[in-house]
């Protein structure tokens, strides 16, 4: 194994999953580097989807750490949202927001962000002399550089930037309930890179997509990987996996049974479990 | 023909009785009640004494309780579905539950006259509020409608996506703009023909607004009928300006529906 303190993005510290009396996470140690592309597999029921969900809180694990950003997010008294801006997650649903365009599900969260630090920029100015009073080290006002509607221009602009990537720029002003699903997940997924995230998660973005579109949302995930993006994939898609991934973890029965390269992983697996595994899908 | 009357004998005799009857009615309806002159006492009052004036003022104050009522309860409805909602977790949040359930219980286990009455000659004075008897019926109707809407509106975010949730929440949103952005929008529009429906009750329930001496439609009315001592005319005109009023609201929430359906139609 590599360095083990070098560039960590996200590490957790003996991370369990309880459901009642079912155990679905057991004390899971693992770490997340920075640029690393790591694909999850393993049977139904392996606690594979449940540990992506806990690595940015969408489940709160019973016990155990996860560090990001130098903090443990799995403490109830960190603020959680602004921590989740910097993970992006891409569902298998696709969950683009129903009541809103294309061009506005992309653009609610950056737009919301950027009036939310403007908002806490221009409160904590105005009450800056007051609680100067009761510090030694005076505070200099922060800097105000943009307004509102510049906020919203970037955001639109970015967001426009972003639709012509995945080539869908002129379906900018309408509802998602007139995509195909491989529109729709492609949107869902640069609806997540819209807030510039350190790492994306990924919750098996295929599995509810018709063959014919399995294909253009894993050439969007694979430009990401090329681009050196850290990105985290639950998938089903074995020869994906192998392709795009630098580590493979096979969980089983909420462990991680075996972990190593996808060369390593595919071509020789140690645990039985593995084997047997393999041999039936692929 | 003797075959046809003798299976059908009794049929013919009840068309029969019915016929007699309702001649018999209309004529006596025609002669005892005197409509002719009935309608002149009426026209009388209603528009050469402005009788019509304390109507114009019915109205308009029935809409607005029915409005400003339906404005509050949306507020109050929502605030208390989505308390009624949150994972209860914390104790704060079950504390929250606890009050939000007994306030629905007691809004929805009394008559909405008791609440107007107890509102208005005790709780108000009590509190030292001073408003006036309109004013107080659209706090105690908001107040009222607030607690049915709650459970509407319950029932409208559980049927929205938890998916729409989760993803408001995995971009950094907060649970509150997650819900007031995406989930509520979408539970509105599902359930906007009971929200309109909620309306429609509302307006009805207004004609109660008397006891407390507020002047609405049936107040003016009553008040028309008993200095004319003539009830027939008024009565009828009152039920067909209230039959008015809901069609004309009931085609309002058909054409909001329409504009909110849009997002699910293809263009």
């Amino acid at each position: 194994m590599k360095d083990v303190t070098e560039n960590v993005l996200i590490r957790t510290e003996k991370l369990t999953k309880r459901y009642g009396s079912l155990l679905v996470l057991d004390e899971i140690d693992e770490v997340i580097r920075e640029g690393e592309r790591v694909a999850i597999i393993g049977p139904s029921g392996s606690g594979k989807s449940t540990f992506l969900r806990c690595l940015n809180c969408m489940e709160d694990p019973t016990s155990g750490s996860i560090y990001f950003g130098g903090e443990d997010i799995a403490d109830m008294r960190v603020d959680i949202n602004r921590h989740r801006e910097n993970i992006g997650m891409v569902f298998q649903s696709f969950n683009l927001f129903n009541n809103k365009t294309v061009l506005q599900n992309i653009m609610l969260a950056p737009v919301y962000v950027g009036k939310r630090n403007l908002r806490r920029a221009k409160v904590g100015n105005f009450f800056l002399p007051l609680t100067n009073l009761f510090r030694r080290q005076k505070k200099e006002p922060a800097e105000i550089t943009t307004t509102k509607a510049e906020i919203v221009k970037a955001a639109c602009e970015n967001a426009m930037r972003l639709l012509e990537r995945i080539g869908l720029s002129e379906k900018a002003n309408v509802y998602p309930s007139t995509l195909s699903g491989g529109q729709k997940q492609r949107i869902a997924i640069v609806r997540a890179l819209a807030m510039n995230p350190k790492v994306m998660l990924f919750d098996e973005p295929t599995s509810a997509l018709d063959p014919e579109m399995v294909g253009e949302v894993l050439d969007l995930i694979r430009q990401l990987a090329d681009e050196g993006m850290t990105m985290v994939i639950v998938t089903h898609e074995m020869g994906f996996a192998r392709e795009v991934a630098d580590r493979v973890l096979f969980m089983d029965g909420g462990k991680i049974a075996e972990q190593g390269s996808p060369a390593e992983l595919f071509e020789n697996p140690q645990n039985p479990r593995t084997q047997q595994f393999l041999k039936a899908v692929l | 023909m003797i075959k046809f009357l003798k299976k059908h004998w009794m049929d013919i005799l009840v068309i029969i009785c019915v016929v007699a009857l309702l001649a018999v009615l209309c004529m006596s309806v025609y002669t005892r009640f005197r409509f002719e002159k009935k309608w002149n006492i009426f026209w009388d009052y209603f528009v050469e004494n402005n009788g019509y004036r304390k109507v114009l003022t019915g109205l308009q104050n029935t809409v607005y309780i029915a409005v400003l009522g339906l404005a509050i309860g949306l507020v109050i409805g929502t605030l208390i579905a989505v308390v009624k909602v949150l994972p209860g977790y914390k104790k704060l949040v079950r504390y929250a539950q606890t009050v939000c359930n007994i306030y629905v219980a007691f809004f929805r286990g009394t008559p909405i006259v008791v609440q107007l009455l107890l509102g208005y000659y005790i709780l108000l004075p009590l509190l030292g509020v001073q408003l006036s008897q309109v004013n107080s019926c659209v706090l105690i109707f908001g107040l009222n409608s607030g607690a049915y809407i709650s459970e509407i509106m319950r029932g409208g975010i559980n049927s929205v996506d938890p998916g729409q949730l989760e993803a408001a929440r995995a971009v950094g949103l907060p649970f509150s703009v997650s819900m007031l952005k995406v989930v509520v929008p979408q539970a509105v529009k599902n359930i906007l023909p009971t929200l309109g429906n909620e309306f429609i009750t509302l307006i009805k329930e207004t004609a109660v607004v008397g006891y407390v001496g507020a002047m609405d439609i049936t107040k003016a009315f009553q008040d028309q009928g008993s200095n004319s001592y003539e009830y027939m005319i008024p009565y009828l005109v009152m039920a067909l300006i209230y039959i008015i009023l809901v069609a004309f609201i009931a085609f309002l929430v058909k054409l909001m529906e329409r504009r909110l359906a849009k997002s699910e139609r293809r263009n």
